[in-house]
This record gives C-alpha cells, sequence and structure tokens, in this order.
C-alpha cells in the first residue's frame, strides 16, 4: 500500500517537473500567456485600489463636509423638526462634551448647530435660504466643505457677520461688507430681523447648498429665533476609527439624557451606502469582463501551444500513459502558469499603486456636486489573497477545457502529427 | 511456441468524408511468442492499422482480437490503456521522444508511469536500459542533442525497459542511414534472440525482412497467401 502510495507520488512528481520544463520550451508563448494573467491581476489590483481609495475619499468627505463621525439629537428631530422647529432644541452641550471626552474618547471637533428658514434680503431684492447658526471656528478645524469662495469666513468674534452661498450672493447682488437683512419666524410665532454684515461667500460645490445657504453664529442664531442651545451636536474624535467609541457613546449620551439619541454618519448619509453600493456593482461587472477577457486570451495561447503538441501526446498515450495523467499534466502547465503570472501582475499591480499613481487622480464632480475630487489609491491589503486566489483559479481554470480535449484526442491521428 | 496475439476476421472501416474505406478486411493472423515477424506490404495496404489493432490503439470495427488468450476486443480504453503500458513496446518511425526529458528520463518515463517502482529502481533500470543500448554516455542529453539513431536507441530502450512481452516496430530504419539503421537492426534482432521479446515490425527495408523469422505479407487489407 504504502509502496503504491510512494509510487504515485514519484509519477505525479514526474508529471509536474515534465509540465514546468515545458513552460520553457516555449519562452515566447509562455511570456505572452504570462502576460495575459499578469495583466488581469495588475488591472485588478489597480481598479480596486481606485475603488478602495474612492471608498475612503468619500467617506473622509462625507464626515468632514458636513456630518462629523456622529450626531447627537433629541429623539423624533429628524421625523418631526419641520412641525415643531424648535422643540427639539439641545440645551448644556457644553457638559456633555466634557462628559464624552472623559468617558468615551477624545474629541477633535464638537459643535452646535441651529438649522432654519428665513428670507434675506439686500436692497430690493429678497430670497428664502436655509440658514445655519454654528460654531464657526470649531467647525473650521474639522469640517471642510465650506470653502471661502470671496472674502473671509465667519470668526467666533463675528456677532454680526453673515457667512453667504456664492451663488445665492450672485443672486442678491450683494459684496463683501454689504449689509443685508435676515427675517426670521421666532420660536414663538413672531417675526424678527438682524441686519448682517456680509463677511464673504462661499463654495461647497453642493448646489443646493451654494445657491440657498447662509451661515451666521450659533449666539446670533439663538437671539435671532429666541431659543436657547441647537437641535444638533456633532461630533469628530480625533481617532479616525470611530466605531470603536459608538457603544460606549451610546450608552453615555442614553445616560446623560434619555431623551437624546446617536446617530453615525452613514446612518445620516445613506446616500454613501447606495453610491458605494453602485460603485461595488460596477467592480463587480468590470472584474467579470476582465477575467472573461483574461480567460479567453489565456485559453487561445495555451490551446496554440497545445496543438504544436499534439503528436507528443499521442506517443505519450500510445505507450500507455492514461488520459487522466495527460490532462493532470496539461493542467499543472496551466496552474504553474497562471500562479507565477497571477503573483507577477499583483506585484506590478501594486508597484503601479505606489510609485507610478502614488499622487492619485483628480476624479469629475459627482452627481449634485460642482467641484472635482481626488482620489488616493489605497491598496487594498485584506483583498490582496482573494484577488490571487481568483486570479489563480480562473487563469488555472482556462486550462482544464484545453487538457480535457488533448486528454481525449485519437491517437491515431495525433501519432500522426508526429513529424 | 504459444500464441500472443490471434485476429479473427478483423476489419477496420474509415470514413474518408462520407465514403467508407476499409484498412482491413477481415484479416486473420496469429503471431506466436518468441516470433521476430516482419510485416510487409505496399503503401496503403493496411499495415499501419495493423500495427494500431496489435498495438491496442484502435478497436477492429468487426472481428476479434485475442491478445495473451483474452479477448480484447470490447475492453475499454482503460483497460488497453494498461496493457498498452505493461505489455506493449513501441518503437515509431520519427521516434517519438519527449523533447523536454532527457534521454534517461525518457526511459524512466515508461517506469514512473506503471507506478511499481521506487526511485531507485526506476533509475537503475533505466541506466541498465540506456547502456545496453550503448548510449550512457549520453544519458543527460535531451533528444535535440541526439542523432537520429542515437534517438532510435533511445526509444528502443523506452520500450525494453519493461520487459514487454512484444514490441511493436512502425519503419524503425526508415529515417536513418545505412549504417545506423544496421545498428538498430543488430540491436533488436538481440533482443529476440537473447531476451526472446517478440517483435512485430512494419518495414519496407529488405534487410529487416531477411532478419525476420516470419514475413507477413498484406495487401488490400487481407493476408496475402500468395
Amino acid at each position: 500500500m504504502n509502496r503504491s502510495f510512494n509510487a504515485r507520488v514519484l509519477w505525479g512528481r514526474f508529471l509536474l517537473r515534465t509540465a514546468s520544463r515545458n513552460l520553457l520550451r516555449s519562452l515566447r508563448r509562455t511570456l505572452i500567456s504570462l502576460l495575459a494573467v499578469a495583466s488581469a491581476a495588475a488591472a485588478m489590483v489597480v481598479f480596486q485600489s481606485f475603488v478602495n481609495g474612492v471608498k475612503e475619499t468619500f467617506r473622509r468627505n462625507v464626515i468632514t463636509s458636513n456630518y462629523g463621525h456622529y450626531q447627537v439629537t433629541k429623539q423624533g428631530f429628524r421625523n418631526n423638526d419641520s412641525d415643531e422647529p424648535f422643540a427639539y432644541q439641545i440645551t448644556g452641550a457644553a457638559a456633555l462634551r466634557d462628559k464624552i471626552e472623559k468617558e468615551v474618547g477624545p474629541l477633535s471637533f464638537f459643535a452646535q448647530r441651529q438649522i432654519f428658514y428665513g428670507l434675506v434680503n439686500y436692497n430690493d431684492r429678497s430670497f428664502g435660504g436655509v440658514g445655519f447658526g454654528i460654531e464657526a471656528e470649531e467647525e473650521r478645524r474639522f469640517l471642510t466643505l465650506v470653502q471661502v469662495e470671496r472674502g473671509k469666513h465667519l470668526a467666533d468674534g463675528d456677532d454680526h457677520s453673515i457667512f453667504i452661498g456664492f451663488k445665492l450672493a450672485q443672486r442678491l447682488k450683494v459684496n463683501p461688507g454689504d449689509m443685508v437683512t435676515v427675517l426670521v419666524t421666532t420660536k414663538t410665532g413672531s417675526m424678527n430681523a438682524l441686519d448682517l454684515e456680509m463677511v464673504g461667500t462661499f463654495k461647497t460645490g453642493i448646489t443646493e447648498l451654494d445657491q440657498g445657504a447662509y451661515f451666521i453664529h450659533h449666539r446670533v442664531a439663538e437671539q435671532l429665533l429666541r431659543v436657547e442651545g441647537a437641535p444638533i451636536v456633532m461630533i469628530g474624535f480625533k481617532d479616525d476609527n470611530e466605531l470603536q467609541y459608538k457603544t460606549k457613546l451610546e450608552g453615555l449620551v442614553a445616560s446623560y439624557d434619555s431623551t437624546l439619541e446617536v446617530a453615525h454618519w452613514n446612518k445620516l448619509a445613506e446616500f454613501f451606502d447606495n453610491t458605494m453600493g453602485w460603485v461595488e456593482k460596477q467592480v463587480f461587472v468590470f472584474r467579470l469582463i476582465i477575467l472573461i477577457i483574461a480567460t479567453i486570451s489565456i485559453v487561445t495561447v495555451f490551446m496554440m501551444g497545445l496543438l504544436e503538441r499534439i503528436g507528443e501526446f499521442g506517443t505519450m498515450r500510445a505507450i500507455g500513459t492514461h488520459r487522466h495523467s495527460v490532462a493532470i499534466m496539461i493542467f499543472f502547465e496551466s496552474l504553474l502558469q497562471s500562479t507565477l503570472g497571477s503573483l507577477i501582475g499583483v506585484g506590478i499591480g501594486m508597484l503601479i499603486v505606489t510609485v507610478a499613481l502614488s499622487k492619485g487622480v483628480t476624479m469629475p464632480p459627482p452627481p449634485l456636486m460642482s467641484v472635482p475630487f481626488h482620489v488616493a489609491f489605497k491598496i487594498p491589503w485584506a483583498n490582496i489573497p482573494w484577488t490571487l486566489t481568483l486570479c489563480v483559479l480562473v487563469a488555472g481554470g482556462a486550462g482544464v477545457l484545453p487538457a480535457l480535449r488533448m486528454a481525449r484526442i485519437r491517437i491515431v491521428e495525433a501519432l500522426g502529427r508526429n513529424v | 511456441m504459444s500464441d500472443i496475439y490471434h485476429l479473427d476476421n478483423v476489419t477496420k472501416t474509415y470514413m474518408v468524408g462520407k465514403v467508407p474505406v476499409d484498412a482491413l478486411a477481415g484479416l486473420t493472423l496469429t503471431i506466436r511468442k518468441g516470433e521476430f515477424a516482419a510485416l510487409q506490404g505496399p503503401s496503403g495496404s493496411g499495415k499501419s492499422t495493423l500495427l494500431n489493432v496489435v498495438g491496442l490503439i484502435e478497436k477492429p470495427t468487426t472481428g476479434s482480437v485475442q491478445f495473451r488468450g483474452q479477448d480484447v476486443t470490447q475492453a475499454n480504453e482503460g483497460r488497453l490503456t494498461d496493457l498498452r503500458q505493461e505489455c506493449i513496446g513501441f518503437i515509431f518511425q520519427n521516434f517519438n521522444l519527449i523533447p523536454v526529458l532527457s534521454a534517461l528520463e525518457n526511459v524512466e518515463y515508461t517506469l514512473y508511469l506503471e507506478q511499481r517502482y521506487t526511485q531507485a529502481e526506476v533509475r537503475e533500470r533505466a541506466k541498465v536500459a540506456i547502456k545496453s543500448v550503448g548510449l550512457e554516455r549520453f544519458a543527460a542529453h535531451r533528444p535535440a542533442e541526439l542523432s537520429g539513431g542515437q534517438r532510435q536507441r533511445v526509444a528502443i530502450a523506452r520500450a525494453l525497459v519493461k520487459d514487454p512481452q512484444i514490441i511493436i516496430a512502425d519503419e524503425p530504419t526508415a529515417n536513418l542511414d545505412s549504417k545506423t539503421a544496421s545498428q538498430i537492426l543488430d540491436l533488436m534482432k538481440h533482443l529476440n534472440s537473447e531476451l526472446h521479446t517478440t517483435i512485430l515490425v512494419a518495414t519496407h527495408d529488405q534487410a529487416i525482412a531477411d532478419m525476420a523469422g516470419r514475413i507477413i505479407k498484406i495487401k488490400d487489407g487481407r493476408i496475402d497467401e500468395g
């Protein structure tokens, strides 16, 4: 039994050795096959790195644009704020900040934000818009969505200033230094107005904000609306791996005030998952196309090489080699080729990402945005073994059909091809 | 001498396009153990087809083939492969060596294939076979580095290393010069006379026919009794 097993192992080793030598016999053909496999593997690594980069860039952009890592609101605020706009004000936010920093983790950003609707008037022009009462300098440290287009950003001391979306400013025909009037409905239902100096205009790339939003300081909003506190508290942790704080933060906020709730940015920006789902589907189709093209190339090149050796397979069969042994030898060749090609391809792909694409690429504005965004390629290390395995399996599997075909050749016909 | 082969009323019909062509047309033949038989006949007479049927590479269309007293006409492909592997040595006109293997490895191939021997046994038997054809100095050479005669010697070593019941040779000297052909013939004669290996050779070479103990003439797919 043992002797028989050893003899089988010896035969297997002999076939493997023969297969590996066959790879070296037509270097040009082997190189073409390797190139086909390597190109597919490299393309997959580069594309995955791009998608990974897009995902990471998109995630960072969503967090730092307008959401923070988490937002704390009163329960029901997100469903009912239009019915009772000032019923969800959170007061005493400073104490909450201290508790979070002490018990959850170090913060890089903690800001209250008021949202209201009001009319902005300059000379004989008036437009409705969304007003934000913000803690200007705190937000600026963390959030990057708002970019100064003209003039300057709001500062913490600017209690009589307003910062306006550049398209809204164009519609109002207002310039930095001009005084505009903001007219709102207060908590009690009365009208209130404030004259504010426009310190600058901003650009976010989001059309809706650029043509209909404006910022005033949070304290000014409290006076204007006659409210205390703000309905939204935005939180950003120093460590960008924010998920580690989720459970602790939720527990702390619930124990601090049972009417409060915590929302992760991903829940607030539902479009993120939708967009990434769409991207993932594209990636899947792209991978499929790459693999199909690579498989066709590999089968074609491989088959050409095998057809030249058909007489040899005839001899092998004639002298008593079983069909499965011929098929196994050819499959070994295919597997060796695909493993080598995949390793080279993955290496080349990582090299391209690290060297040639190290600066990333600038992509055109996505839907609803008006500014291009920069994508830094990011090698998906966790996916590399999977990519490698997939390439080896697909490229190696491409050898199965030719191997079976050669194993089933008519011996007499094949022998006739020996010259 | 006992029979190693008995072919009874064997036909083999090929389709050339839509036209059936009888390569063997009711051929009956017995080959005895230890015989050195030369198969002669004009081109297209059915020599190669007969060798393929005897070599268990092709099944007859009708008739029966008995090998060592067993009817192998209906044997499946796996069984026929086993029989070729264990009992039959082939020598081809074009040598048919595996180009990526050395002379010694080409001989070893047959032994590894049988999956019966240890590595040391394979190496030892292959060396003996290579030595018996006078190629020990060329054992590490690949076929491309050998002359035609040397390649045919490797092919003979490959055929004889497994102690076959029969060696089937198809025009083994056709691609060799007369001196080399003579050496190959001596080798085959030695195999037959000393080792009592049955040899069936298809040939146009009169020297082989003169050496053979029996001449089988074939014409139009039948044994030519005339």
